[in-house]
């Protein structure tokens, strides 16, 4: 045939061929041997080919071009797509018209479809030809394979506007046979429905999306969704790319509902897809920004649990390994920075970046284990020299920090800062803060599991206050002012606040914008209350007084914190007062009293004689001098003392002392004029 | 505090006459002290040490309002009832521990100023405590045949040992030999000496033939010395009340401030040591003044590892023995308290004279509340005043009505003058009574 050997067939060869309907004289597949094909020159750019293509009307120098290109095998890459669709065109005669009306040919079915493939994968480039082989495809397998549609893996091509021939037909099929549709071809469906959006993860990493869909899928439909058969009969469609056919091909399904006019079922898979593709949107733009990423540590962190599980690794065991070792059977470990840096690829060495931290703890995560400070939940950086903390997660996993989380961890913050200002953080300190833990009611069990790992963090690393002003934004007044109190009540947990913590109580109460210098009235206020009394002997010590007298830091002086018609007095306490001071106030009489008249221990007793009042001759004399006098100026009382060679003022000393002791007041009072006590004086002369 | 026993008038209307200038009473305070039992009895065991020979230090830390001047002027009552010799000032710009400009002098020259006896309760006694030194020395002479200097002499030589005890001796000795001579000049220098008011040694020299004098340097050492010889002249100790040491808070200069508070940590080293004899220091602060790490006692080291609490009395156990006394501020149940002792003062001890029932009391508590809100009882000051107010119009109107009478009475609200800036401070020796708005 013009000197060129076709190796395989699967074209149509004659002089005649009339086409299957359409405008066209002659059938544009058929090679008429007696057409002139050009020997010297080939059409290889096929510049006179057409959109139609038809062996009849191309020229000679383009059917030798198709004639190579034939001989060729069909394979070559760079043949031009025009010459392939003429072949194509034989093929779909064949498929759809002539084994359709020669039931005995039909065994060339398989090799024609087998054919159909290898084009399309050769040739698929061309966006034109793999839509039209595709649906050639889809039209035939449904005509010509053996056993049903379903049994055969799904194709997930989408072709086009429609959803795909092979999905209708298998899954029309199992909706006949009242049978669950499988999760592949669940997934088929949903991929290949026309209103289905696929978005970036689902395309960048279709494997994982297929293995979370069919995971998702399972876990709503189990073995599969069933359907009520719908009244609307199959008809799969080809719009033939060959002329020779005129018109659109249909086949129809007698017994196959049409499901692709389902709208109900339809929803439920696409949520899922949805669902499926937003769990992989964190892989997906991994995998996107650096795709040999995907298959490490990292890119396995950002899957969800269920791909992670089945996408263990080395690494990823010999860090469960580590975790597990770090642990032992305690509810947290703390370790070093630059252990977990070895696990992990990081772009500094000395450094884990906040976002690396991030994909760390979410690769342990999938491991089941926790770290703290965890940038998800206010974590910042680490640093080499620096330490962690590792803990179990339980099995409800929290992805944000709740507000009275993020609340808790600043409180604990504060408290650690000032529990640590002394230098350490003393059992006392530390028990407070972990009652404190207890407390917090209102946190998920998840969430005081890593408060804890948070507070033994914070005990270990000791971080500064850095960022916490930050994190203060937005607390309102009345927190801040429970803040203070907590922290206030942290330096007091151990019975001292030194001045360690003193100074950081004044940071917190600046950071709390508060006035620093409050601080200081709070600590004495603390300090004084029945809860902190001094004792009454030396080195006594008595129980804290428990109970309801054991009172919190009161609130600063301000004018509205006591609503002034709000006055009412504790009448209890009242008589606690009254108690009180009638116990001091016989203290007090006691020293106020007489003491008894040989009193006389200072180092210079009364010289002993047999004078007045324990008085020496001089004294004596001058106090006999006084006598019927209640009144003198201290001109004349001094002129009196020097009669008896007395320093005046020495004299009143002397005088006064033993009237004191003899009658438990003074003889002598006042200045100018001085006053004599008669009372007195009658009493010392006895 | 109402016991049965009668309030001397003298006591008395001293008591209400402080009270109603706003200034705590400088005798009679155990008739109307409220409560703090503890905190008393911890004073009262000081002031025995001292008696004993030993050294006390305490400070005394209230918020303003909580009683400090009182419970110092109290400490102050109950320690001349011991036979103690008490001294008192309150520390401003011009009157501190330590100082090069004359500040330190200026202080001791207050304290000289205010020395009390039992008998001389109002200061002013200096010159009876060397007098009662000298004149016990000569009645002991007279009964030795002995010249009354040698006897001087030879009580005095215990002091030569110490700083400036040398001169000290010196000058008492002056003193006697002016009053054997009849020279008032050499007496009254001797006087001026001891009370520091010799700002030159060449004054000093010519005056007394001494070469030293007071000053900035050695006024703690003048105080030791002071503490020894009221001892020897008959008394049991020598106490000094330091007021107002939230001055040396506000001193601008961080090196004038550590310079004072190593002072107070001199005294405190003594005390703790015993290396004062008969000699207690009560120091009266704020709470910022003990606490404030940057300007506070606590921005000194080794004072705040000696005044912190003690370290072993944890869980809720507490020492008293800790050299910090902490007062706390005046509940509205201690106020009331308060008003029905005043009232039992103004009577005079006589209950049958109550000039208004305990609902008075209440209504009147209720209308300051009304009036200035928590500050009535938190800065009780004003509150007090116009109680004693009211109880003056009302012995004196019998016919007037407390009910109509209660309703009344203004309260000036007052200010925290602790918190006013250091130049406002005046050299007033009651900061506190001078104050008005």
């Amino acid at each position: 045939m013009a000197a060129t050997l076709i190796a395989d067939g699967m074209v149509y060869v004659g002089p005649d061929l009339p086409p299957i309907g359409g405008w066209q004289d002659h059938e544009p597949a058929l090679i008429d041997p007696t057409l002139n094909v050009s020997r010297g020159r080939i059409d290889q750019a096929s510049e006179n080919l057409g959109y139609w293509p038809s062996y009849g009307r191309i020229s000679p120098e383009s059917r030798a071009a198709y004639l190579e290109w034939l001989a060729g095998g069909r394979c070559d890459p760079d043949a031009d797509i025009g010459y392939v669709f003429l072949f194509f065109y034989g093929l779909e005669r064949r498929l759809l018209f002539d084994l359709r009306h020669l039931p005995e040919r039909r065994s060339e079915a398989p090799s024609l479809i087998a054919e159909v493939a290898r084009l399309r994968s050769l040739y698929g480039a061309n966006g034109s030809f793999a839509s039209y082989s595709s649906s050639l495809l889809q039209i035939a397998q449904s005509l010509w394979s053996d056993g049903r549609a379903c049994e055969r893996p799904p194709s997930f091509d989408r072709p086009g506007s429609e959803l795909p021939a092979d999905v209708r037909l298998a899954v029309g099929q199992l909706v006949a046979a009242g049978e669950p549709i499988p999760a592949d071809w669940a997934l088929a469906w949903v991929t290949g429905h026309p209103e289905t959006r696929l978005r970036t993860p689902a395309r960048r990493c279709p494997e994982e999306f297929r293995h979370l869909f069919c995971h998702r899928y399972r876990e709503k439909f189990g073995q599969g969704m069933l359907l009520k058969p719908n009244k609307r009969r199959l008809k799969i469609s080809h719009r033939p790319a060959s002329a020779s056919f005129g018109d659109e091909v249909e086949v129809p399904f007698e017994h196959i509902p049409d499901i692709a006019a389902l709208k109900v079922p339809i929803r439920p898979l696409q949520e899922i897809a949805e669902a499926a593709m937003s769990e992989l949107d964190a892989y997906s733009r991994l995998v996107g920004r650096s795709p040999e990423k995907a298959r490490t540590l990292e890119g396995r962190a950002l899957l969800p649990p269920e791909l992670a599980e089945v996408r263990k690794s080395p690494a990823s065991e010999r860090l469960q390994r580590w975790v597990e070792a770090s642990l032992g059977d305690g509810d947290g470990a703390a370790v070093p920075a630059s252990d977990l840096m070895a696990h992990w690829d990081c772009a500094r060495a000395d450094r884990m970046s906040k976002r690396e931290l991030g994909s760390f703890a979410r690769a342990l995560e999938s491991l089941g284990f926790g770290i703290e400070p965890d940038p998800r939940f206010g974590g910042g950086s680490i640093r080499e020299g620096q330490k962690v903390v590792l803990f179990p997660l339980g099995s409800e996993r929290i992805a944000a920090a709740s507000p009275a989380y993020r609340a808790s961890t600043l409180l604990l913050h504060l408290a650690a800062l000032v529990a640590a200002s002394d230098g350490s953080v003393g059992d006392a300190e530390e028990r407070h803060l972990e009652e404190q833990l207890e407390r917090s009611m209102s946190l998920d069990p998840d969430e005081v599991r890593r408060l804890r790992a948070h507070l033994m963090w914070l005990l270990v690393e000791q971080p500064s206050a850095a960022g916490i002003k930050s994190r203060l934004e937005g607390v309102d007044s009345a927190s801040r002012r429970l803040l203070a109190e907590f922290a206030m009540a942290t330096a007091a947990a151990d019975g001292v606040i030194d001045r360690g913590e003193i100074r950081t109580l004044t940071k917190i109460y600046g950071l709390l914008g508060f006035d620093p210098d409050q601080a200081y009235g709070d600590v004495h206020s603390l300090q004084v209350s029945d809860s902190w009394r001094p004792a009454e002997g030396p080195l006594r010590v008595r129980p804290q007084v428990v109970g309801p007298s054991g009172r919190a830091i009161p609130e600063p002086p301000s004018a509205e914190s006591v609503p002034p018609s709000g006055f009412k007095l504790d009448m209890d306490r009242v008589q606690r007062t009254l108690a009180e001071t009638v116990a001091i106030s016989q203290v007090l009489a006691e020293v106020f009293e007489d003491e008894p008249a040989e009193a006389g221990r200072g180092e210079l007793a009364p010289v002993t004689s047999n004078t007045v009042a324990g008085l020496d001759a001089r004294h004596a004399a001058l106090l006999l001098a006084l006598d019927g006098r209640s009144e003198l100026s201290s001109a004349e009382f001094e002129e009196l003392a020097e009669s008896f060679d007395l320093l005046a003022d020495g004299a009143r000393e002397m005088l006064n002392e033993a009237a004191f002791e003899r009658a438990d007041n003074a003889l002598l009072e006042g200045e100018d004029p001085v006053e004599v006590n008669l009372d007195v004086l009658s009493e010392l002369q006895t | 505090m109402t016991s049965d026993s009668k309030i001397r008038p003298r006591t008395r209307d001293a008591i209400i006459q402080s009270l109603r200038a706003g200034v705590t009473p400088r005798i009679g305070q155990a008739h109307i002290q409220v409560g703090r039992a503890d905190e008393v009895k911890a004073l009262i065991r000081d002031i025995d040490r001292i008696g004993d020979g030993g050294a006390s230090f305490r400070l005394v830390i209230g918020d303003y309002g909580s009683g400090k001047t009182f419970f110092l002027n109290l400490v102050r009552s109950i320690a001349l009832q011991k036979k103690l010799v008490t001294a008192h000032a309150d520390l401003n710009p011009d009157r501190r521990l330590h100082a090069s400009g004359g500040q330190a002098r200026s202080l001791y020259q207050e304290l000289m100023r205010s020395i009390a006896t039992r008998s001389k309760p109002d200061g002013g006694a200096l010159q009876s405590v060397v007098e009662r030194f000298v004149s016990s020395a000569r009645s002991q002479a007279g009964k030795d045949g002995v010249a009354a200097e040698s006897i001087i002499r030879e009580r005095l030589a215990a002091l030569t040992e110490m700083v400036g005890g040398y001169d000290f001796a010196e000058v008492v000795s002056a003193y006697w030999r002016g009053h054997e001579t009849g020279d008032d000049t050499l007496k009254s220098s001797a006087v001026r000496w001891l009370r520091g008011e010799f700002a030159t040694k060449t004054d000093a020299r010519k005056a007394l033939g001494v070469r030293t004098i007071v000053d900035d340097s050695n006024v703690y050492d003048h105080l030791k010395l002071m503490a020894r010889f009221v001892r020897l002249a008959g008394y049991s100790g020598f106490l000094v009340c330091l007021d107002e040491m939230v001055n040396l808070y506000k001193l601008p200069s961080g090196r004038a401030r550590s310079a004072n508070y190593e002072q107070i940590l001199r005294i405190l080293n003594d005390s703790l040591q015993g290396a004062a004899v008969g000699l207690g220091f009560v120091l009266g602060g704020t709470p910022e003044f003990l606490l404030d790490t940057r300007k506070g006692l606590y921005s000194y080291e080794a004072l705040e590892s000696r005044l912190a609490t003690n370290s072993f009395a944890q869980e809720g156990l507490v020492d008293m023995t800790a050299p910090v006394v902490r007062l706390a501020n005046l509940s509205p149940e201690d106020l009331y308290v308060l008003l029905q002792n005043i009232r039992h003062v103004y009577a005079a001890g006589d209950p049958a004279s109550y000039l208004v029932p305990d609902d008075a009391l209440n209504a009147f508590m209720k209308h300051c509340s009304n009036r200035i809100g928590e500050a009535y009882f938190r800065t009780p000051r004003n509150t007090i005043k116009e109680f004693v107010n009211l109880l003056a119009v009302l012995a004196q109107n019998p016919e007037a009505s407390w009910q109509q009478l209660v309703g009344t009475v203004e309260i000036p609200d007052e200010g925290n003058p602790d918190l006013a800036p250091i130049e406002a401070s005046d050299e007033d020796d009651d900061g506190l009574a001078s104050f008005q708005l």
